[in-house]
């Protein structure tokens, strides 16, 4: 009996301390992470490159998933399916949480996952041809306004930001540009350099190539800050626009996931980006911009543009929820 | 000139170590077996590699990819041969030809011609990228909308005359060609992502997926109707259904290389123009090449009865799209093929982002990279293939086919699953093997419906995009040369063989027995 009652008071023990072990000792085996898009992409070699750092700080591999399809929303979905247990996660672009909820129903509500971090922010240049007349953004627009409709611009998808940047800008100027959806930013920059559209709003890495062969010419850029690509074209801000075309990559948890493991997560990203070959690959070889922002920050940011975007969005028809 | 003659001999001095000459025969042999296993596709193959590429060498990792999109070209025609079931849409149109060829006791002529054909048309692309690179870029930049929208109408509705000679025949080709157009439209319409036919599941969001669905018309009905046929009375083994067969003689070599030769010349310049259109894709330079071949043959030729030119042409033709591909992609940094986009991963991967910019940096990798691609062809033709498909003849002379069948499904079913890891998609798969096998049953044939199918999507995006451009207006269609031209092209192909064939009374050509399964 008394053999019995030190098993019993050893077993109550034992589960008294397992539940906090659980956290404390997180992660235990190899965690799932989701990659919205396909494999060779930027998001995806960035995502390789940050991961064994992140493995290196959290003791166990990390398996790394490419689920793309519908803009990234495939990759969520199925996320917010997953068991809140701290060893599934995915990388999310903004759209899948804040544009994509607002233009056709899906399976999750965003904002009821478990935001851990965001890594960094994609730059937003606007192209035209080389040899196209216009030299400033200004003279574009000041032809859009005298010839409604005749200034296109290439898209990577109809409400993409690089779609709703524009078009933000189009509503402001009070000129009529129309948007022509292409797959992806490399056939929208093929669209501009055949000259089958006027302009193209980018990400930079897919235009990097055509832009430093002489290609293409830099009008503005549509994110926030100066980018190293293209030093001397100025930001919307820097022309007295209120405007900044936002998108970020960021990682995110389905809902339920306890703080602790969000914040382990969230430092080994941190630890990740801090190391001089990360920094050195995005700014070289990527042309991304590390930019981290904590989970908080990241809710935060999402939230924002939540109503930003969703203004533009309903300006050009496309809210639909 | 002289000066890519320097850079070509930098660029081999630079590629050609031992190391990738192996990942080279690694990959070849990879995308050989990916290519003939009907339900693995050598892009499939890419795709699953192309994470582990990230730890290698760069020129490595490049050549192992180069060695499996090479291989896997060909090795499609291997079970096409064989069985009647294309490892690869592209080799569908193989099959016209190769798989009677070999029922007559002819596997090693058929085998072989597309092995050779794929050779040529794969050399002659090769030497073209080095060479008109440039130029050729150019123009398939000033394509835009209308004038894709236009080629791949035409390329349809000359899929559509080619195919038997009766009314009957080319209504049904049309209908095929609505039924694979329709599926295509399945999922997030691709321009304004509304959802269309989806019937509320989410599965389906992302349309019918591609290689699934090919894999299921090209594959599973026809094991469906060779089971039957098993069922009914029992076959035995490759070699019993195949009364005796006939050596390929050097005599008889030399025979089909004086035959094919105008065909694989005009095969492989066509097959790689197409392949620098982004988009168009090898399955229908292959078809496109086949309908040559046998528009510009004589009357007594014998074209779905193993004529070597229906073996040839197609062969050269979907092997001359492979590195003409590339041509988008080293000149201009735009991937123009699911391959090549595969291709621009490996290059992202290893820090380095394809494109004008790399061709003047870096010469040595851009032309080491040409001259890998040029060695892959014979280097993967003669130390792989030729063993291989000397390998596959003994093993299939005594394999039984009762067997062979389950593995083939099995085969498909793995590869359907591994391309989205998704098990709604099997159900999907199945259905679509039963819709296979109705119309085969109906006599309409498949590769309209598969061509339609890959081309569906690109025709809406063009069409829609044309009309955005001219903000609605229908002129565009005929306002550039190009569109208009192809257009009349259209319907006059269509218009002159339903003409030709009520002319006559009697058809001209004899109707193949495999359109008619």
């Amino acid at each position: 009996m008394k053999k019995l009652m030190a098993v019993l008071t050893c077993c109550l023990a034992l589960a008294l301390v397992a539940v906090p072990a659980l956290a404390k000792d997180y992660p235990t085996k190899p965690i799932t992470a989701y990659i919205p898009l396909s494999a060779g992409g930027t998001t995806d070699v960035f995502v390789r490159t940050i991961a064994p750092y992140m493995e290196k700080y959290l003791g166990k591999p990390l398996i790394l998933v490419n689920k793309p399809g519908s803009g990234g929303a495939v990759a969520i979905s199925t996320l917010s399916k997953a068991k809140p247990d701290g060893y599934t996660f995915s990388w999310a672009n903004l759209p899948t949480l804040v544009t994509i909820p607002q233009m056709r129903k899906l399976t999750y509500d965003p904002k009821e996952l478990v935001y851990i971090a965001s890594p960094m922010h994609y730059d937003y240049i606007l192209y035209v041809k080389k040899d196209s007349p216009y030299n400033s953004l200004k003279e574009l627009i000041d032809f859009a306004r005298k010839n409604p409709g005749a200034v296109s611009y290439g898209t990577p998808g109809l409400g993409t930001t690089n779609h709703l940047g524009v078009a933000w800008l189009a509503n402001h100027e009070k000129v009529k540009m129309t948007p022509i959806p292409f797959k992806g930013n490399p056939k929208s920059v093929a669209a501009v350099l055949g000259g089958h559209v006027v302009a193209c709003n980018t990400s930079t890495t897919a235009s990097v190539s055509a832009f430093k062969g002489g290609k293409l010419k830099a009008l503005a850029i549509m994110s926030s800050t100066r980018i190293p690509l293209t030093p001397d074209t100025k930001t919307l801000k820097e022309m007295g626009y209120d405007f900044a075309q936002f998108s970020c990559l960021g990682a995110v948890f389905p809902k339920g996931t306890p703080e602790a493991m969000r914040k382990k997560i969230e430092e080994a990203i941190k630890y990740a980006l801090s190391q001089p070959d990360v920094q050195k690959k995005a700014k070289d070889e990527l042309y991304i911009s590390i930019d981290f922002l904590d989970g908080k920050k990241y809710r935060e940011l999402c939230d924002q543009y939540w109503g930003i975007w969703g203004g533009v969005l309903k300006e050009v028809g496309l809210k639909k929820f | 000139m002289g000066d890519i003659f320097s850079h070509l001999w930098d660029g081999a001095i630079f590629a050609l170590s031992l190391w990738n000459i192996l990942a080279i025969v690694i990959g070849y042999a990879i995308g050989i077996v990916a290519g003939a296993i009907p339900g693995v596709m050598a892009v499939t193959a890419m795709v699953l590699i192309l994470p582990y590429t990230f730890t290698l060498e760069p020129l490595f990792a490049i050549a192992l990819l180069m060695g499996i999109y090479k291989g896997g070209a060909y090795a499609g025609s291997i079970t096409a041969t064989l069985f009647n079931i294309p490892g690869t849409p592209e080799a569908a149109a193989t099959a016209l030809d190769s798989y009677p060829m070999f029922k007559q006791g002819m596997q090693k002529r058929s085998l072989e011609i597309a092995l050779w054909a794929s050779v040529f048309g794969g050399t002659v692309s090769n030497f073209l990228l080095v060479f008109t690179a440039p130029p050729l870029a150019e123009v398939a930049l000033r394509l835009g909308p209308s004038e894709i929208a236009a080629l791949i109408l035409f390329s349809l509705t000359a899929v559509i005359t080619l195919l038997g000679d009766s009314r009957m025949d080319i209504w049904k080709g049309f209908i095929s060609i609505t039924l694979g157009l329709m599926l295509a439209t399945v999922g997030l319409d691709n321009m304004s992502a509304s959802r269309r036919y989806v019937f509320g599941i989410e599965d389906l969001d992302n349309g019918v997926p591609f290689v699934l669905t090919i894999i299921a018309l090209l594959a599973l009905s026809e094991v469906f109707i060779q089971a039957e046929k098993v069922g009914g009375f029992t076959l035995g083994n490759a070699a019993e259904a195949v009364s005796k067969i006939i050596p390929y003689t050097w005599k008889q070599r030399w025979l089909d290389l004086k035959i094919c030769l105008k065909d694989l010349i005009r095969s492989s310049l066509v097959g790689s123009l197409l392949g620098a259109l982004p988009g168009i894709g090898a399955t229908t330079a292959a078809f496109v090449c086949y309908g040559e071949a046998r528009r510009s043959a004589k009357k007594n030729a014998r074209f779905g009865d193993g004529d070597p030119r229906g073996i040839a042409a197609p062969e050269a033709g979907n092997n001359a799209v492979a590195a003409s591909s590339l041509i988008p992609l080293v000149t201009l940094g735009i991937p123009g093929s699911v391959a090549a986009a595969v291709m621009y991963g490996a290059f992202m991967i290893q820090g380095m982002i394809p494109g004008p910019m790399l061709m003047m940096e870096h010469p040595e990798i851009i032309y080491g990279l040409f001259v890998l691609l040029i060695v892959t062809d014979f280097l993967g033709a003669f130390v792989v293939a030729l063993p291989f498909i000397s390998v596959v003849q003994k093993i299939f002379k005594n394999l039984n086919y009762s067997l062979f069948f389950p593995g083939v499904v099995v085969c498909c079913v793995v590869g359907v699953y591994a391309e989205e890891f998704n098990v709604f998609n099997l159900r999907i798969f199945l259905a679509l093997g039963f819709v296979g096998y109705i119309m085969r049953k109906m006599g309409m044939s498949i590769p309209p419906f598969i061509l339609a199918f890959i081309l569906g999507p690109i025709l809406e995006r063009n069409t829609r995009t044309a009309l955005l451009l001219s903000d609605g207006s229908p002129m565009i269609f005929v306002q550039s040369p190009i569109t208009l031209g192809l257009l009349i092209l259209a319907v006059a192909a269509l218009g002159w063989s339903l003409w030709r064939k009520t002319r006559g009374g009697k058809s001209v050509l004899e109707v193949p027995e495999e359109f008619k399964h």
